[in-house]
């Protein structure tokens, strides 16, 4: 286990400096980042000043080595336009995109799951053709547009909630609906599949013939297996509802790192942009290593000889 | 052994897909204004059934373009770039699933490793990086898109291969001294793309709605291109004064997503029971 | 399936959870009750500050470090400067009381209002004065990203101060505009400033405005409290908060629930839904973007004037205008390279609309009918940019030519003006205006980027208008300057660069519980403007 554990977590650096490199890399891909950078009424004067203020102008290898050096005591530079040190304008915004990520996550698995469940001891019903149609559904609708449609109808017309912002957890609400509900459907269908699959095993059928009500050959024995294929992937969409949020961040006017990002992004603020891509990807990275591991923990068949 | 036919709702979804790509290919032909027509008299007239004439049956949009139109070009768009990018994807991933399988040793691990690499990018995040540094463009989503793409394949290729080339009719060709190529291609390959198929039937799928969101955020094809996405994005701003501009994309793109999820669904229960979701 | 020896029956669990149902949809189906930030009561009303929304966030409350009109919307309320505009765009001695060029034409003297406060509670002396311009040259705050155009573009050398009250700024030439850069420099408290570093200086402003910045949560919202102090006396509007709202359709919404009170830069479209909710109202301004359409005089297609005459004859203003702002057209001006009556010549009459003209002139200069005809366009920068290009294309086809929009993201049609070709076709284009004839003239002299027409080099009249502007802005006798900028305009209007379309105007919505207005220079969040009151809440 140990011996996994400490592999596991190797990798684990070597894709995070993976991570570093092409984060780093990206930012010669638009051509000499000083004239990314700079503003148009600059001199030259100003603008050789500039580069070399910013360590533009030595090889590019002693450039990484300093960001790696730098980024590993979390020093990631300092925000050209914002003038803050940009860790601390992350670190500023990270609880909120947390914050509607864990909710939609909340969503995502508070109504897939069920769904889910219901579904497969529903196999072939109405109910069942209904509930999977309608993940099918909501699977297939852009996340910007739903998020416009809930604000519209729950926030103008009903009134039942605020329109955008960041706040109580009214505020929360249509958010994290709009973003986790390409996650419920998913998680709705993936459910359904895992549940099944373990209804049909022998032991399921052994346990019915005993005896047992349905309801607790379903609790006691098929949903403890079917958890942890639903837990490792559920726990994955966590990551990909990192990315989400942007838009959705954008739309309700969240104030979250993926608002931040593209804000960096179009106002050319490369250091931010940089350091912001970095930041998230190994977020997503410890995230991806914590499940690993606690798939580990749960199912001793995963473990490597 | 008796062939059954696929239920009437995947029918339903092939049939939707097939018109779809009709309509697409002959836009041209059958649209009833070029979708680039600008009428500035005619701005914002609403659909036929809300007030407005046949001339503009799903109403203008804020330069006068007639909106069926533009939704009829916006598929062919749509589906180029779903198309395109699968295919980008799929020959990548599973050429590269194909040596890293076959091969084995360092190139299967440094193939791999890569591969975990890029996961370890939230895939919205390299796509909005990659299309800030190089700036709309059609082509440029499709190749992103596509280049991103290749991990999926590539590892469902590997994983099957990795199955496959023990199997006795493969063994027994190396040792008759086939040429490398000629078992990939004869025995390997066709073995492995039923999974693929279905990979590529859900990515699609999610392409379609990638394109569409890359779009929005401004980041997707350039201003004058026609796509869903870009179309939806011109009606933002308009959801109040001209519900239509927004409403008609977004359900194109819903029923084509559903559509092929549907057949995706019906696919993988098909080809391979083994692959849930 | 027993039914109860699992403790609760199917039927009681369907009636608890119906009654749950019930309760949770009765107290949701309630919204005026619950007092959540965006409800919308009288009482909610009468506590709440006014918010104000706006598409980003400031990113940055340091002038010398950025300079926008978003961050203007919030710093202007928080800090002033020597001189500002009033309502008419008019500019009037503000922290100045009085100011004057001196005998050797290149000092302007300053002679400050008594008893004015910093928000901390430091006396405005010409110290500050001093200050705030040296630090606009200061070289090391430079290499951190500190960028302010003042010195640039007014050519100071040294400010000197003369006494506690009175401060001169030497300039290295005679330079008329300088009151319009002057108007640009906000004043910054010595101390203050001196001892922060640029870190908290960007998010925590010193000034001697109305309102100090009391709170700001980047991306969420930033909160103004009033400034008792303030020199025309204490705010009545005690809070007020600033939220940034990326979504257009989101604003209006806010503005609509009453989450907002004040929506800046509506297009047209949004005016008729704004009036139908009786709770709010519209507030048109005259704005200052002199929109206008710039032709390249250095390409072969351009060079005779008389296909840049005959492609302004064969725009049918009204209708482009009355089609594209609707009820926001403003009136039609000759030029819209002047802003401001003021500086706009009598002599020049607008290029009428004449398709036959149009088509004679193209026929007689022998433009090639077939040639292709791009007209570059910023998307969603300017209110209905892309529109515009679009519909005057379709003008231009009306007459037979091959033209089309060429709609191009911001960064890239800025990154296409600075490449070396410049812009080589048509190009939209809205270039702010301050309402002084030589500032305005002098964006189309040479070397400025966003002229790209480069007509002082390829027209006749192009290098005589260039020396009559060296002239011009040495010129202190205020006649002399209208005469020499009359003189420049009808140079230009001979050459005809530009297709002039309008000066763009502003609109907002605005709840009826405020009565603020929109303000010429259109789009400005200014809450108590030069002369006027401050912003208050309409008595109930």
């Amino acid at each position: 286990m140990t011996a996994y554990v400490l592999r596991r977590l190797l990798q684990t650096v070597l894709v995070v400096l993976g991570v570093s490199a092409l984060s780093f890399g990206s930012m010669f891909l638009s051509g000499d980042p000083t004239m990314v950078m700079a503003s148009e009424s600059w001199t030259r004067q100003q603008i050789e000043d500039f580069r070399h203020q910013m360590g533009f102008d030595r090889p590019w290898f002693v450039q990484y080595i300093d960001f790696l050096s730098r980024a590993a005591r979390g020093d990631f530079g300092v925000s050209l336009r914002q003038q803050q040190p940009v860790s601390q304008l992350l670190l500023q915004r990270l609880p909120a995109t947390f914050e509607l990520a864990g909710a939609a996550m909340v969503v995502a698995v508070g109504l897939g799951i069920p769904a889910g469940v219901v579904s497969a001891t529903r196999r072939n019903t109405a109910v069942d053709r209904g509930l999977m149609f309608g993940a099918l559904l909501g699977q297939s609708m852009p996340v910007f547009w739903l998020g416009l449609l809930l604000a519209m109808i729950f926030a103008v017309m009903l009134g039942w909630f605020p329109v955008a912002g960041r706040g109580g957890w009214q505020h929360l609400v249509l958010p994290a609906t709009s973003l986790g509900l390409f996650s419920v459907a998913y998680n709705a269908r993936m459910t359904r599949s895992a549940v099944l699959e373990t209804l049909g095993q022998d032991y399921i059928r052994t346990a019915q013939a005993k005896g047992l009500s349905a309801a607790r050959v379903l609790t006691r024995h098929a949903l403890r297996n079917a958890l942890i294929p639903i837990v490792t992937v559920a726990g994955l969409q966590f990551g990909n509802l990192l990315g989400g949020a942007v838009i959705t961040e954008t739309i309700f006017a969240w104030p979250g790192v993926g608002r931040l990002t593209i804000q960096a992004i179009q106002g050319k603020d490369l250091p931010l942009v940089q350091a912001s891509v970095t930041f998230l990807a190994t977020v997503f990275v410890a995230l991806n290593l914590v499940i690993d591991l606690l798939y580990a923990v749960l199912d001793p068949r995963v473990r490597p000889r | 052994m008796r062939r059954r036919w696929p239920p009437a709702v995947v029918l339903g979804a092939l049939g939707f897909l097939a018109l779809l790509v009709l309509v697409a290919m002959l836009a041209p032909v059958i649209a009833p204004h070029a979708p680039g027509r600008v009428a500035m008299g005619k701005r914002l007239t609403p659909p036929v059934f809300s007030g407005g004439t046949w001339t503009h049956p799903l109403g203008t949009d804020s330069l006068g373009q007639d909106l069926l139109s533009r939704t009829m070009f916006g598929a062919r768009v749509s589906l180029l770039v779903g198309v395109c990018a699968v295919l980008l994807s799929g020959t990548m991933g599973v050429t590269l699933g194909l040596i890293s399988g076959y091969r084995g040793g360092w190139v299967d691990d440094v193939i791999m490793r890569v591969a975990e690499i890029q996961l370890a990018f939230p895939a919205i995040l390299l796509y909005i990086a990659a299309m800030a540094t190089l700036g709309p463009g059609l082509w440029k989503i499709i190749a992103v898109i596509g280049v991103v793409g290749w991990v999926s394949y590539a590892r469902i290729e590997r994983g099957v291969v990795l199955a496959v080339r023990e199997q006795e009719y493969v063994t027994a060709a190396q040792a008759m001294g086939a040429p490398v190529g000629l078992i990939l291609r004869r025995h390997i390959l066709p073995n492995t793309m039923a999974p693929i198929i279905v990979v590529a039937s859900f990515s699609l799928a999610t392409t379609v709605i990638t394109e569409a969101s890359l779009s929005f955020l401004g980041l997707g094809v350039p201003p004058s291109v026609p796509s869903w996405g870009s179309l939806l994005a011109d009606g933002r701003d308009y959801l109040r004064q001209a519900w239509w501009i927004t409403t008609f994309p977004g359900l194109a793109i819903m029923a084509t997503v559903l559509a092929i999820n549907v057949i995706g669904d019906w696919l993988r229960d098909v080809l391979d029971p083994r692959l849930r979701i | 399936m027993s039914a109860h020896r699992n403790g609760v029956t199917r039927r009681q669990f369907l009636k608890t959870t119906a009654a749950t149902a019930a309760a949770v949809g009765a107290g949701l189906a309630a919204p005026r009750a619950l007092a959540w930030p965006g409800a919308d009561t009288v009482f909610a009303q009468a506590q709440k500050p006014p918010t104000l929304v706006q598409g980003v966030d400031p990113e940055t409350l340091d002038p010398h470090f950025g300079e926008s009109g978003i961050i203007a919307n919030v710093l202007g309320n928080v800090m002033e400067s020597l001189i500002a505009y009033d309502r008419k765009m008019r500019p009037v001695p503000f922290l100045a009381e009085s100011y004057e060029v001196l005998g050797d034409k290149v000092t302007w003297r300053f002679r400050l209002r008594p008893n004015i406060k910093f928000q901390n509670g430091k006396p405005l002396t010409a110290e500050a004065v001093k200050f705030t311009i040296d630090r606009t040259m200061n070289a090391d705050l430079r290499r951190q990203g500190l960028n302010d155009p003042f010195p640039a573009r007014s050519g100071v050398t040294q400010v000197k101060v003369v006494n506690a009250s009175t401060v001169d700024v030497v300039l290295t030439r005679p330079n008329i505009i300088l009151p319009v850069f002057i108007s640009f420099l906000y004043i910054m408290e010595p101390e203050y400033y001196s001892s922060k570093p640029p870190r908290e200086t960007a998010v925590a402003p010193m000034g001697t405005g109305p309102w100090k910045v009391d709170e700001w949560v980047k991306g969420d919202r930033l909160t103004l409290s009033a400034f008792d102090g303030y020199w025309r006396g204490a705010p009545q509007v005690k809070r007020m908060v600033f939220r940034p709202v990326p979504e257009k359709s989101q604003r209006m919404n806010m503005l609509i629930t009453g989450e907002a009170d004040v929506a800046i830069a509506l297009s047209p479209d949004d005016l008729p839904i704004v009036e139908r909710v009786s709770k709010l109202r519209v507030s048109i301004a005259p704005g200052s973007r002199r929109m206008h359409i710039g032709i390249p005089t250095d390409s072969p297609k351009y060079k005779d004037r008389r296909v840049r005459y005959a492609l302004s004859h064969a725009i049918d203003w009204e209708a482009l205008s009355k089609g594209l702002l609707g009820r926001l057209t403003p009136e039609r001006r000759a030029t819209v390279l002047v802003a401001g009556d003021a500086w706009v010549s009598p002599r020049i009459k607008p290029l009428e609309f004449n398709r036959q003209r149009a088509r004679n002139l193209l026929n007689e200069a022998g433009f090639p009918m077939s040639e292709r005809i791009r007209i570059y366009t910023p998307v969603g920068r300017y209110l209905k940019d892309k529109e515009t290009a679009e519909a005057v294309a379709g003008q231009f086809r009306e007459i037979g030519l091959q033209a089309e929009a060429a709609p191009l993201d911001w960064t890239i049609y800025t990154d296409k003006m600075r490449s070396p070709g410049g812009m080589d076709d048509l190009y939209l284009l809205g270039l702010g205006s301050r309402f002084n004839g030589p500032e305005d003239l002098s964006i189309v002299t040479t070397g400025q980027i966003w002229d790209q027409t480069k007509w002082i080099t390829h027209t006749p009249n192009g290098p005589k208008f260039n020396t009559m502007y060296k002239e011009l802005i040495e010129t202190i006798d205020e006649k002399k300057q209208r005469d020499i900028a009359f003189q420049m305009e009808q140079l230009f209007v001979e050459e005809s660069p530009w297709i002039n379309l309008w000066i763009q105007p502003g609109a907002a919505g605005v709840n009826r519980r405020l009565d603020w207005e929109d303000s010429g220079g259109g789009d400005r969040l200014n809450l108590w403007l030069p002369g006027e009151r401050d912003v208050r809440f309409v008595p109930i």
